[in-house]
């Protein structure tokens, strides 16, 4: 299954992949390309991928939303790239027989692939300055994956 | 081509701006060893890096490893400066 991809994001694969007749619930979650970030006028984002690792801990994090959550299926793609204003730069797919673990487990699957995914935004401003952003630090989670505890209990 | 002493290392995000470049190698002999004293040898040679550095994670392959880790001369090693996606 594909994780991350540099062309725009479709939510048909998605979609067709986790279709399921006992689920009444379909969530889904974009997220886009926002054109301010702390008082700046953005213009576009640059997102990077270290793909080995970001590709496995997505299909991780696909596994423990479906553990943790009484849920069917989720999937998740992260785009790379450089995407403009309003481009999606992330799915998350959650089916579920009801809407309440649906809604519960999108929202802990976009936490998870925030604080833990090896993917870096960097931001170009209207005014021409660029940075990238201040992100979670995974040195925690690097003690945790050799001490064999899996992720930090924090996400 | 890596020679038989060097580490390779994948510099990605905000390290990659700083280092100005994808992609850097660093003479490293077996007796050095660990992910820590890699780190702490990259502050060095670069101390406006030792900040991020010192929160950056190191992933060998598709596994982070910790500071602990040994590495070898020839390893391929990437620095994971905190994560922003979404």
């Amino acid at each position: 299954m594909t994780h991350l991809s540099d062309e725009p994001l479709t939510l048909e694969d998605l979609l067709a992949e986790t279709a399921d007749p006992g689920c009444g619930a379909l969530v889904v979650f974009a997220g886009t390309v926002r054109d301010h970030n702390h008082g700046r006028a953005v213009s576009s984002i640059d997102y990077s991928a270290y793909a080995p690792l970001a590709d496995r801990t997505l299909a991780e994090i696909e596994t423990e939303t479906v553990a943790r959550h009484d849920i069917a299926a989720c999937r998740l793609i992260h785009r790379t790239g450089a995407l403009a204003v309003g481009d999606v730069s992330v799915y998350a797919v959650v089916r579920a027989a009801h809407r309440a673990e649906a809604f519960d487990a999108a929202r802990w699957a976009v936490e998870a692939l925030k604080h833990r995914v090896a993917v870096w935004k960097h931001e170009h401003y209207a005014d021409g300055g660029s940075a990238y952003l201040e992100g979670c630090s995974l040195v925690e989670h690097a003690e945790a994956a050799t001490a064999g505890d899996g992720a930090p209990a924090s996400t | 081509m890596p020679t038989n002493n060097e580490i390779t290392i994948e510099c990605h995000g905000a390290l990659e701006q700083l280092y100005g470049s994808r992609e850097i190698r660093v003479l490293f002999g077996p007796a050095r060893g660990s992910v820590a004293a890699l780190l702490d040898e990259l502050s060095l040679r670069t101390p406006e890096a030792a900040g991020l550095l010192a929160r950056s994670a190191v992933a060998r392959g598709d596994a982070l490893i910790d500071r602990g880790e040994r590495l070898a001369p020839g390893d391929r090693v990437a620095l994971i400066p905190p994560v922003s996606g979404g």
